[in-house]
């Protein structure tokens, strides 16, 4: 676990609708998560590339780079860094297949509209 | 929960059962199709994972026969060998809901099985119509979660956002901007359904499916109607945000 501050888990938000960004910033605040934003799948291994973090939540539906590929590439990092957790958020089930999540290499899956309890289960399962 | 695996190779449906039966699942087994049938009239299963090659019935035929008697919501996952891209959209197409790709990963199967178990417990218990227009129900729930202030900052913020996206679908040329479209419908989709307007999620989710498909004849009228509703939306909401949050 890195711990910047006290007591505090670092979260890497992937998510470009800055409304929902917000909204995961409030819920998890409580949660003592600190979470840092970014608003499409380059800018997530970006951020990813020059920081530590204890889990990635990442939107599917993503500009630039999408959610399984960002995931996909962060898998295939070498050591600690290939095997962050990662939670998937999308809107996007009917569409997709959720065993392609799951195969891409996320961890959890949760869909929107968000069920926050759901969430924040997840969260705790991967940050306690 | 019940889930019935239907293979004909003992060793697979061995393996799926010790990798995804615990305290709350448990695995029938059944040996081919027809047998299948006959198991899933007398359990009821919740979830069905089915062989796509077998002799005598295959995967398809089973599941042709199974949604002529059950809910076509009861989740029936395809394990398939196949994997080429249009194989993919076959299973899905032929009324799978998702597909297990052999060899099968355990950490994929479990999870998967996990998450269509959990949709289909969600679907028995609920209420259907989650349409409203606004769902107070939702606003309660951010509640327990965030400050009466954080909520309101949150419904503005919405709001305005919304508002800019409105704006910015007006002045784009429909025809040429498909893909900045799609992503805002994509962005109000999302914003929308998790704070409760699940109505005006729903549109934009409509519009953006349909642009998907192909069928933009009439995109122009859609997105000025769906900028119509925004407006109605948020006149009727206005004291909602300010007051009642």
């Amino acid at each position: 676990m890195i711990m910047t501050e006290i007591g505090y888990k670092k979260v890497l938000v992937a998510e470009d609708s800055s409304v929902i960004q917000n909204l995961l910033k409030k819920i998890l605040l409580f949660e003592n998560c600190k979470l840092t934003s970014a608003k499409n799948g380059q800018a997530v291994l970006d951020k990813y590339d020059s920081e530590d973090f204890d889990l990635i939540i990442m939107d599917i539906n993503l500009p630039i780079l999408d959610g399984l590929s960002a995931t996909k590439k962060i898998r295939a990092l070498k050591g600690e860094k290939g095997n962050i957790p990662i939670i998937g958020i999308s809107g996007n089930a009917k569409n997709l297949p959720v065993s392609e999540f799951f195969e891409a290499g996320m961890n959890e899956y949760s869909q929107k509209p968000l069920d926050y309890d759901e969430l924040i289960g997840l969260v705790k399962k991967y940050t306690l | 929960m019940k889930v019935l695996v239907i293979d004909d190779n003992a060793v697979n449906r061995r393996y799926v059962k010790s990798v995804i039966e615990n305290e709350s699942i448990k695995v029938f087994e059944a040996h081919n199709g027809q047998s299948g049938i006959t198991i899933a009239d007398e359990i009821e299963p919740d979830l069905l994972l089915v062989d796509i090659q077998m002799p005598d019935m295959d995967g398809f035929e089973c599941l042709k026969a199974l949604r002529k008697t059950k809910n076509h919501n009861l989740p029936i996952l395809a394990i398939t060998a196949f994997s080429s891209s249009e194989d993919r959209e076959t299973f899905i197409n032929e009324g799978f809901q998702d597909y297990i790709t052999k060899p099968v990963k355990p950490q994929v199967l479990s999870s998967t099985v996990d998450y269509w178990l959990k949709i289909s417990k969600d679907k028995s218990i609920e209420t259907n119509s989650r349409l409203l227009e606004f769902d107070p129900s939702v606003k309660e729930e951010l509640l327990k979660l965030v400050s009466p202030e954080g909520i309101e900052e949150l419904y503005e913020e919405f709001r305005v956002e919304i508002a800019s996206f409105i704006s910015e679908l007006n002045s784009v040329n429909s025809s040429k901007n498909l893909y900045n479209i799609c992503s805002i419908l994509h962005s109000i989709k999302g914003g929308a359904g998790s704070l409760g307007f699940f109505e005006l999620s729903e549109l934009a989710n409509q519009i953006e499916t349909k642009i998907k498909l192909g069928n933009t004849a009439t995109l122009t009228e859609e997105l000025l109607s769906l900028s119509a509703y925004t407006k109605q939306l948020f006149l009727k909401y206005e004291t909602q945000f300010k007051i009642n949050l």
